[in-house]
């Protein structure tokens, strides 16, 4: 269980799987839907596994621990606002 | 530089304990959904093989137009939204009169009433329900069903199974990536297999040259089965609540492309026939399946559906105005006009299932499917020789490789030997293929715990694979009396296909049984003249 007490682990793990959803449903807002409609729905689907694959092969393999953290951070703020004021705006 | 240098390592180091860990925790159920995935690419050959069938292309041989109309007589007005009708596997043709409910988990269903109908255009049996569950209890498609299923959702409940697949796909993505960034000689190591002292090729090398040859399929492959997963399991009903307040009726409009209110003033609709035999000209093949929406009313339409043909890599939709008979458009697959998305959604499929080329893309399919296995067996097998370093010990985690990689395609074949015995006996196929994978699945598992030696136990599930890929053809052809002189007259490639390869992978398990008995033959000779040459020294 020493897993559990690495900083990476967390980062890579659940931190990158939130971020990863966050950015697959706020993409439902902010994509353009294009002339049929349905962009906003396929493209986020489609680009989930791609976003989450490179958000954990990042925060694997970076030195920079701290840039990904606040990179990771940002992606989280950002993302939950966009959804925030979808909900309530 | 030396800090340069250290970073590479480090991130090799890095990648290697990734590729290790990712295989490690989930290699025993990737290597169960990379198996049945392989299994599931000739899943309606399978369906075809299971029956004996040959496809008559009833749709265009019978009179549509005319059942459609008889059982509209007979059918409730609520049910008349919309008819899908296809030839199953049986030579029957199916038409599923239905509306749109929410069935009891809650999720948007199709119900109404199906209809079985034989090539004379007489009612073999009619039934009422949700379609979900009259195609599971569908004994026709039983077997393909049954091992699609584990490839799906390893028979685990929904969503939880569609869940654990996509996370296994992520596995599958991290390990193929992680595969491709540790390699330093890409191309030497496509080719390199060193071979040890006994002549036998190296472990890690066969596992690298598989692996190096399989990357972008992998990939591609986990990539593409993480979407499906994921999509259906909660990717649409997310993007429902997102973008659609929670409606997913409305998103499922959005998706299918039609217009969510519709004109149910009544209107005679034209000859669905005209239409059929015209979409099959325009594509020169035959409706996989036709969907006629709000029949006898203003707003009446067909689509018929293609699968990929003739150099074509994605589906065909075609659509008719039912009302006077014209053809209106190519639909996409989704949304109401051609888009980025739609087109992105319909190669994933073809890419994922490798039917964009018909049985040639699916050969190759299968191929790599079987290497990618490998990858995962080698893998495995690699971890536990580095790690089981006792040769009398007993060696729990070989020992679970030999029951997971062995025994699986064993209660495969056990669930179609199921299939066959119960259809014979007049018994529920759907039942006792399940039942039989699982009876196969407690006597492996207790073998696996009762026989000590490893090579024994492996050589005993190897031949009952043998034996099974052997019988099989013969059963089928006694259930169903078509022989393969029948098959070539009737061009059933499908049927004579499965029959091929499953005679191929018997032929291959006793062969293998024979160079393991020589290999063991040889030892002991060597063993033998040790001792002796130690005695006269003695």
């Amino acid at each position: 269980m020493l897993f559990l007490k690495n900083r990476r682990f967390w980062l890579s793990g659940p931190a990158t799987l939130i971020v990863s959803l966050l950015i697959m449903l706020a993409m439902a807002v902010w994509f353009p839907a294009g002339a049929g409609n349905v962009n906003n729905i396929m493209m986020p689907l489609v680009l989930f596994p791609l976003i989450w694959a490179i958000l954990f092969f990042y925060t694997y393999l970076t030195t920079n621990m701290r840039r990904a953290q606040w990179l990771l951070a940002a992606l989280f703020v950002s993302n939950s606002l966009i959804l925030t004021f979808q909900f309530l705006g | 530089m030396n800090e340069n240098a250290s970073t590479i390592r480090s991130k090799a180091k890095a990648l290697l304990s990734l590729h290790s860990w990712s295989g490690i925790i989930l290699g025993m159920l990737l290597y169960a959904v990379i198996f049945t995935g392989t299994v599931a690419v000739v899943a309606d050959e399978i369906g075809e093989w299971s029956n004996s069938n040959y496809h008559q292309d009833l749709l265009l041989t019978t009179d549509v137009n005319d059942t459609v109309n008889r059982l509209v007589a007979r059918t409730p007005k609520e049910y008349q939204e919309e008819i899908s009708a296809y030839e199953n596997d049986r030579q029957q043709l199916v038409y599923f009169f239905h509306t749109h409910r929410q069935n009891p988990s809650g999720v948007m269903d199709e119900f109404g009433i199906q209809y079985l109908i034989n090539a004379k255009g007489e009612i073999i049996s009619q039934q009422e329900g949700f379609g979900s569950d009259i195609y599971a209890q569908d004994d026709s498609y039983a077997l393909s069903r049954f091992l699609v299923a584990i490839h799906t959702e390893l028979h685990i409940p929904s969503p939880w199974g569609l869940i654990l697949t996509g996370i296994l796909g992520l596995a599958m993505l991290i390990a193929s990536v992680s595969g491709f960034m540790m390699h330093r000689h890409l191309f030497t190591d496509m080719f390199s297999i060193r071979t040890q002292r006994n002549g036998k090729s190296l472990k890690r090398d066969s596992h690298t040259v598989a692996g190096t040859w399989s990357i972008p399929f992998a990939i591609l492959l986990a990539f593409t089965g993480s979407f499906f997963s994921f999509a259906t399991a909660f990717g649409l009903p997310a993007m429902a609540v997102v973008a659609f307040g929670g409606d997913q009726e409305a998103m499922n409009h959005t998706l299918v492309g039609e217009q969510q209110h519709k004109s149910d003033a009544p209107m005679a609709s034209a000859n669905l026939n005209g239409m059929i035999s015209d979409s099959a000209l325009r594509q020169s093949s035959v409706p996989a399946f036709l969907s006629i929406s709000h029949f006898g009313t203003e707003s009446a339409s067909l689509l018929a559906f293609y699968m990929p043909n003739k150099g074509k890599v994605g589906f065909e939709q075609l659509v008719y105005d039912a009302t006077n008979g014209d053809f209106v458009e190519y639909k996409p697959l989704v949304g109401t006009v051609p888009s980025a998305g739609s087109a992105i959604l319909s190669l994933i499929y073809p890419i994922h299932f490798g039917t964009f080329a018909g049985l040639f893309s699916k050969l190759i399919w299968i191929s790599l499917g079987v290497a990618a296995c490998y990858v995962t067996i080698t893998g495995l097998q690699l971890y536990a020789h580095r790690h089981e370093k006792s040769e009398t010990s007993w060696r729990w985690f070989s020992r679970m490789c030999v029951w997971g990689f062995v025994g699986l395609p064993l209660c495969s074949l056990s669930s179609a030997l199921g299939f066959f015995v119960s259809g014979n006996m007049s018994l529920n196929q759907t039942m006792w293929t399940q039942l039989s994978f699982v009876i196969a699945a407690i006597v492996i598992s207790a073998l696996t715990l009762s026989i000590k030696n490893i090579t024994r136990l492996k050589m005993l599930l190897l031949a009952g694979n043998g034996v099974l890929c052997l019988i099989l053809p013969f059963l089928r052809f006694t259930s169903s009396g078509i022989g393969w002189l029948q098959a070539i007259q009737h061009n059933m490639v499908a049927m004579m296909f499965i029959d091929m390869v499953l005679l191929f992978c018997s032929a291959w398990c006793f062969y293998s049984l024979y160079t393991s008995a020589q290999f063991k033959h040889k030892s002991v000779l060597v063993e033998n003249q040790t001792l002796n040459r130690e005695e006269v020294a003695e």
